[in-house]
């Protein structure tokens, strides 16, 4: 993922996604935007969002200057998000957004901080939606 | 004077941007080795449930 000028990244999983479709998330997106940070959505994601909930409506979301839908490269990321998949109990969704947040030394904001849980630390890098740490 | 609703959204929305960017810099500030150190456990249950699987 690149984006010139911009130097910090935001990652949002399943429950961002449905979060920010349920008017819960815009402002902190609207922030990234003007701090010229990126928002960055693993396209299975948006695939789980709609599974979840198919009346869904992705379009604002998804026409954000700042936010960008990202497929896992095959090459590098494979071993990675499988390892992620299987930690997170067959999450690979979850899994795509640990990894993409792990490669780009992003946030990533949730409605599910739990389940990243590891040694049984929240890391710091997950990002409650709620605000709270 | 009571607070004007422009008022009550610009704190607000003040407040967010004030949260978000020190989130950021919470996540910034976390040391590479952290990190790794995380990632390492990740891969490491990873191996046994594949071990354990096969």
């Amino acid at each position: 993922v690149t984006r010139p000028g911009a130097a910090r990244r935001v990652v949002l999983d399943t429950s961002a996604v449905l979060a920010y479709a349920a008017g819960s998330m815009h402002e902190p997106v609207l922030v990234a935007g003007e701090d010229g940070d990126y928002v960055a959505v693993p396209m299975m994601c948006l695939i789980e969002a709609a599974r979840r909930d198919p009346a869904v409506d992705l379009c604002e979301l998804l026409h954000a200057g700042q936010v960008v839908t990202v497929v896992p490269d095959r090459h590098t990321d494979a071993g990675l998000i499988a390892d992620w998949t299987i930690f997170l109990n067959g999450r690979e969704d979850a899994a795509a957004a640990a990894a993409l947040a792990y490669r780009h030394t992003a946030g990533l904001r949730t409605r599910e901080p739990d389940l990243y849980t590891v040694a049984g630390h929240r890391p710091d890098w997950v990002i409650p939606i709620d605000g709270a740490w | 004077m009571a607070e004007q609703p422009e008022d009550v959204i610009a704190v607000e929305r003040e407040r967010i941007r004030a949260d978000y960017r020190t989130q950021q810099a919470r996540v910034a500030a976390i040391p590479a080795e952290t990190r790794e150190a995380e990632l390492r456990t990740v891969r490491e249950v990873a191996a046994a449930r594949r071990r354990s699987a096969a």
